[in-house]
């Protein structure tokens, strides 16, 4: 009676609690437990606590062994786990002996607690993202992801191509967090947004006296940035005097601040972006040549959304725990019929786009899940504009049709395209067309 | 053949980023398994998939992965087999003999991967498990 009285508690409790025998054989296992790690309690009672948890610490500095050997209890150690999902989750554990009536040990007992919020939250506020942040199963997101330690180990310029709202940024946030420079400062510069003069005195600084109202030197961008890494957003748009400048500066290493006569040395990392196409650029003399080839020295594409639309429920599902986290509600997910308008968009804006579709939804939405009345209105007329019908009425298959009807529209009817870009065989494709009745138009690309 | 496998002591590491040691198993057909150890000094998890991927690895076992790192890996080439316990002796000798779909060497809670059952016993016959090579 007793037992199952305690057993009430610990499962009404939101943190996970378990208890292991000398043997560090899991003895008890609450709900909480179960959510947190993945692994239901039938399959937790009895095994080996590493094997159950699979926190980073379980073989080198356990702590529950530590509590076992010096009987000193651990509080709110921070450690990160792999749950059954394949999550990596960060917890907070605490732990402490078990002792019977007598005073004999018999055990100890765990607790730990999701920081999975707290650890969005402090990410979003100090912008420190890591490669892990980039949510994607698509092939040419991973081809990017296998070079990028390669990418960030060297000293070389990253230029970052792709359309805005691809996560430029984020990329260059994340060579730098596996650069060797990721202790030190990581600065960010958006050359489309300033005006030439502003752009210089920003990047280069100036002394005292430069000009009227420098009062004292200010230290520019690149001085912020020595030792670390200095990202260049819309490259593309800089004017040519700046391109002179910029050139020099990635060639002799040098700059002088505005007002200055002397040089400044400058050991910093330069990863540009654009969303333009710079070869382009020179082809029409917008852009100078020795300058593209200075930091195209490694260049990364960025697929666009449309290309990679096997991500968007992984994206969504990204969005709605983060903005969970930011506006403190507890949205669980989309309705089908929400997720298939929101995969029947083009996304010109890409995943920016998505972002603020979801943000625009969670202000709408009152209860757990987001609906199409949450989205939109220009998302979900297209979809229903395939068949005029109103989307209550669709059944799973008429969303699929719909669904399958717009991926190949996307990719010019091209059934092979349209395959690799949803991740499924071409065989599965074919034969989901002719049960789903599908009609190919003969003009386009057939293959 | 190329496999890896993240340890510690003899059994496969529980969990891929706090592998000290990695084990890398050569195993040819008609010959004795090969092995060697490298103690694993890269701390991200991108670089420890880097290196796998640079020592030639056709397959990775190993305990706890998170999701991002098995699909990097796998877009570059690799068979990923996470969620695995055991000695690194056993589990290698299940996987020689397609095996090591048994639910005992899986983490508990963590189901084999679809369709894995049927590709280990695709390479059944490459082992030689016994020998003075064998791990």
């Amino acid at each position: 009676m007793l037992i199952k009285q305690r057993d009430i508690i610990l499962d009404s409790i939101a943190d996970g609690v378990f208890t292991v025998d000398h043997q560090w054989r899991i003895t008890s296992f609450n709900r909480a437990a179960e959510k947190i790690t993945g692994v239901t309690r039938e399959a937790a009672i009895g095994q080996q606590c590493r094997d159950v948890l699979k926190a980073e610490i379980c073989e080198k500095s356990c702590c529950l062994q530590k509590t076992m050997q010096t009987g000193e209890p651990i509080a709110n150690k921070t450690v990160y786990i792999v749950n059954a999902q394949g999550q990596r989750l960060s917890i907070s554990i605490s732990t402490a002996l078990l002792k019977d009536e007598r005073g004999a040990v018999i055990g100890a007992v765990e607790t730990f607690r999701d920081m999975s919020i707290e650890e969005t939250l402090r990410k979003t506020i100090e912008e420190t993202y890591s490669f892990e942040d980039i949510v994607s199963k698509n092939h040419r997101m991973h081809q990017l992801f296998s070079i990028l330690p390669d990418v960030a180990n060297s000293t070389s310029t990253v230029l970052i191509e792709g359309e805005s709202g691809t996560g430029k940024e984020l990329f260059a946030r994340a060579i730098h967090q596996l650069s060797p420079r990721k202790d030190k400062p990581f600065i960010a510069v958006n050359c489309g947004a300033l005006p030439d003069t502003l752009l210089e005195s920003e990047l280069f600084g100036y002394k005292a006296g430069a000009f009227t109202d420098a009062k004292k030197d200010k230290p520019g961008r690149f001085k912020q940035a020595e030792k670390g890494t200095l990202f260049l957003d819309e490259i593309g748009d800089i004017s040519a005097a700046m391109q002179v400048r910029l050139l020099r500066v990635l060639q002799e290493k040098t700059y002088e601040p505005l007002g200055s006569i002397e040089s400044t040395k400058a050991d910093v990392r330069i990863i540009a972006a654009t969303n333009k196409k710079l070869a382009d650029l020179i082809k029409e003399g917008k852009f100078r040549e020795d300058l593209y080839y200075r930091i195209n020295v490694m260049r990364l594409a960025l697929p666009r959304l449309r290309e990679r639309m096997e991500d968007l429920p992984l994206l969504v599902a990204h969005f709605i725990q983060h903005l969970n986290a930011v506006q403190n509600k507890d949205i669980t997910g989309v309705t089908d019929e929400a997720l298939a308008c929101l995969m029947s968009h083009d996304y010109p804006g890409n995943i920016r786009e998505l972002e603020n579709i979801l943000e625009r939804a969670f202000i709408l939405c009152k209860a757990e899940m987001i609906e199409p009345h949450h989205l939109p209105e220009s998302l979900c007329i297209k979809m229903a504009d395939n068949d005029g019908q109103p989307l209550e009425t669709l059944s799973m298959k008429d969303m699929e049709a719909i669904f399958l009807t717009n991926a190949l529209r996307r990719n010019d009817w091209s059934r092979l395209k349209t395959a690799r870009q949803l991740g499924m065989h071409k065989s599965t494709l074919f034969r989901k067309i002719k049960a789903l009745h599908i009609q190919i138009p003969k003009t386009g690309d057939r293959s | 053949m190329k496999i890896a496998i993240p340890v510690c002591g003899n059994r496969v590491s529980t969990v891929f980023d706090a592998a000290e040691e990695l084990l890398m198993i050569e195993n040819n057909p008609g010959a004795a398994p090969v092995q060697s150890r490298t103690f694993w000094r890269e701390d991200t998890l991108i670089a420890r998939a880097a290196r796998i991927r640079e020592l030639g690895a056709q397959v990775l076992i190993c305990g706890a992965l998170s999701e991002v790192v098995k699909r990097m890996l796998e877009a570059a080439g690799i068979r990923v087999i996470p969620f695995i316990r055991g000695t690194a002796d056993e589990v290698f000798e299940a996987f020689c003999k397609g095996k090591l779909s048994r639910e005992r060497f899986f983490l508990p809670g963590c189901a084999p991967c679809e369709g894995q059952g049927e590709h280990h016993r695709r390479h059944r016959g490459h082992c030689k498990t016994g020998g003075k090579g064998r791990p």
